[in-house]
């Protein structure tokens, strides 16, 4: 199955709290898609998984990554969180 | 019923501080001499706030979640903090500098009943009634109060 990495410092309370509520709305849209909480220095090597298709950043993305990153911040604050689920629908599907 | 989180002595209305360093000076002297953190903490929230800023550009106002390591924290915790100036502080996946209002800064250990919280507290955030009541909110006896009672614990 297709999946996205969330990733943040400590890979337990921003990055988990994003997943919870991606996968919350994935759910209310009828979509399927594995969402997995790392923390920073896991990302690189999580990003190997071929199964990988997304990469929602909650911290500064410092480089060009394999995958599409998505705006985790928007599913903290709510503001342009519709039209950022959209578009890792777009990659999920 | 599950541990405490909230305490009416860890909720600070109008605290008056310009910025994050100065935020979380404050805040160690308090949580070290209540025994909710060790001597290591502030090093560390510093160091990661200034890695992993947590300002969110929310509205009406911004707020800021601080958290660091487990192994700085003593005794789980929430704390809340009204600031009575909004403070500069480094808004989270960016480089650029936001204000912040309200600060919750979040004492985890490794426990998926602190992530719930914190999901929970995002919620809320997304909503105007409660960042606007947390604005009028009088004492700290309410604001306790009104904390628990929307987070539903």
């Amino acid at each position: 199955m297709k999946k996205i990495v969330v990733a943040c410092g400590s890979g337990v309370a921003t990055s988990q709290t994003v997943a919870s509520k991606v996968i919350k709305l994935l759910k209310e849209r009828k979509v399927n898609g594995v969402i997995e909480a790392v923390d920073m220095k896991s990302l690189d090597r999580t990003l190997k998984d071929k199964d990988i298709v997304g990469y929602i950043a909650i911290t500064k993305p410092y480089k060009e990554y394999p995958v599409p990153v998505f705006n985790g911040i928007a599913f903290l604050t709510g503001m342009g969180m519709d039209k950022e689920l959209d578009k890792i629908i777009e990659v999920l599907k | 019923m599950r541990e405490q989180m909230f305490y009416e002595d860890l909720i600070l209305l109008d605290l008056d501080v310009r910025n994050a360093d100065e935020f979380f000076e404050t805040m160690n002297g308090i949580l070290l001499q209540k025994g909710f953190v060790n001597e290591g903490f502030l090093k560390a929230i510093k160091q990661r706030e200034a890695k992993y800023p947590t300002a969110l550009p929310t509205q009406p106002y911004g707020i800021a979640i601080p958290h660091t390591d487990p192994e700085f924290i003593e005794q789980p915790f929430i704390a809340v903090a009204r600031l009575k100036h909004s403070a500069v502080w480094k808004l989270m996946a960016s480089e650029d500098e936001g204000e912040v209002k309200v600060v919750f800064l979040l004492g985890f250990k490794h426990d998926d009943y602190h992530v719930q919280l914190l999901q929970k507290l995002m919620d809320l955030f997304m909503k105007d009634d409660f960042s606007n009541e947390l604005l009028y909110v009088g004492t700290q006896e309410d604001c306790l109060h009104l904390v628990e009672s929307k987070m539903a614990i």
